[in-house]
């Protein structure tokens, strides 16, 4: 597997949440610049078949706003911002995600490591089982 | 990249995926904000539009109607038989007319008015979903006006041909 050839359905999983903070990072933009913000952050070549549906759904949500510009000759663009529900949104769906990865890091790291900072803080684990020993 | 370089392949994909949503009952403003997001993003990215999109059958299928496209539906069906019907009744009475002929004892002009208005309230059921470009500032082409009016005409003007034959002859 090439290095940003992620599996598909990690891919399905987190694409709104980084297209959601890939359009609050790039300020006004467009489709083809959020495509090539998550390729140059290694998730990959995303597709716009899969990217435009996703911003679809974003728009429908009231998280972003969208406008048609002229292009220059061109057949157009639509310009994407991010709303002030999307900003909030985005805080908040960030925060889950984190817990949630830390969780999946944690049950694969076994439990001879350390549950992860944000688990314990988040009050995730203290009843982690420890491993019985034969005696 | 201008407008009259938008390649063969993207005119192709365009007409393709135009079809398939139309098929699916989406939303001419939608159709159009669909099909412009591709031609925006393949000008941009210079990928061929299967190569970004995939089929357009294939991309076609996330919107709209989820059904098989291909299981007869009351609607559709009733709505063939209903055009069908309405055709072959103008047809039937625009023959009866010119051969000064009735149909059953119902005038010929009476067929073919049932006829017509068959015909337009086939138009008025089926859903216009013709395409809205965004780009256009959402200005609706408005196919189902434009083929009733064009319609309307056609039969105006050939009333209006036999009543000029009527009185020549007469």
């Amino acid at each position: 597997m090439d290095a940003d050839n992620w599996p598909s359905s990690w891919t399905r999983a987190a694409i709104e949440l980084c297209v959601l903070a890939a359009v609050d990072e790039l300020g006004t933009t467009h489709g083809y610049q959020i495509a090539r913000h998550l390729a140059d952050h290694g998730l990959g070549d995303i597709k716009g078949g899969t990217l435009y549906p996703v911003l679809t759904r974003l728009e429908d949500q009231g998280l972003t706003t969208t406008r048609w510009v002229e292009g220059l000759g061109g057949p157009g663009r639509k310009l994407v911002e991010i709303s002030e529900a999307g900003r909030a949104a985005r805080r908040e769906r960030q925060d889950q995600w984190g817990r949630w990865t830390g969780r999946v890091q944690d049950l694969l790291a076994g439990p001879d490591e350390p549950p992860t900072i944000s688990l314990v803080a988040a009050g995730a684990v203290g009843h982690r089982p420890t491993p019985q020993k034969e005696t | 990249m201008t407008a009259s370089s938008v390649t063969t392949t993207t005119r192709k994909y365009r007409r393709d995926l135009v079809m398939w949503l139309q098929l699916r009952d989406v939303d001419g403003a939608r159709i159009g904000q669909i099909v412009a997001e591709v031609e925006s993003h393949v000008a941009e990215s210079g990928e061929p539009p299967e190569v970004a999109f995939g089929p357009a059958k294939a991309y076609a299928a996330q919107f709209g109607d989820t059904r098989d496209r291909w299981k007869l539906r009351p609607r559709s069906v009733a709505t063939t038989l209903a055009a069908a019907a309405g055709g072959w009744f103008l047809a039937d009475g625009f023959f009866d007319l010119l051969v000064g002929d009735d149909d059953a004892g119902v005038p010929a002009w009476l067929v073919m008015l049932g006829g017509a208005l068959v015909l337009v309230a086939v138009f008025l059921v089926v859903p216009d979903n013709s395409v809205i470009d965004p780009r256009r500032g959402g200005r609706p082409r408005h196919t189902r006006a434009v083929l009733l009016a064009g319609t309307g005409a056609m039969f105006a003007g050939l009333l209006g041909v036999l009543w000029l034959l009527n009185l020549l002859v007469g």
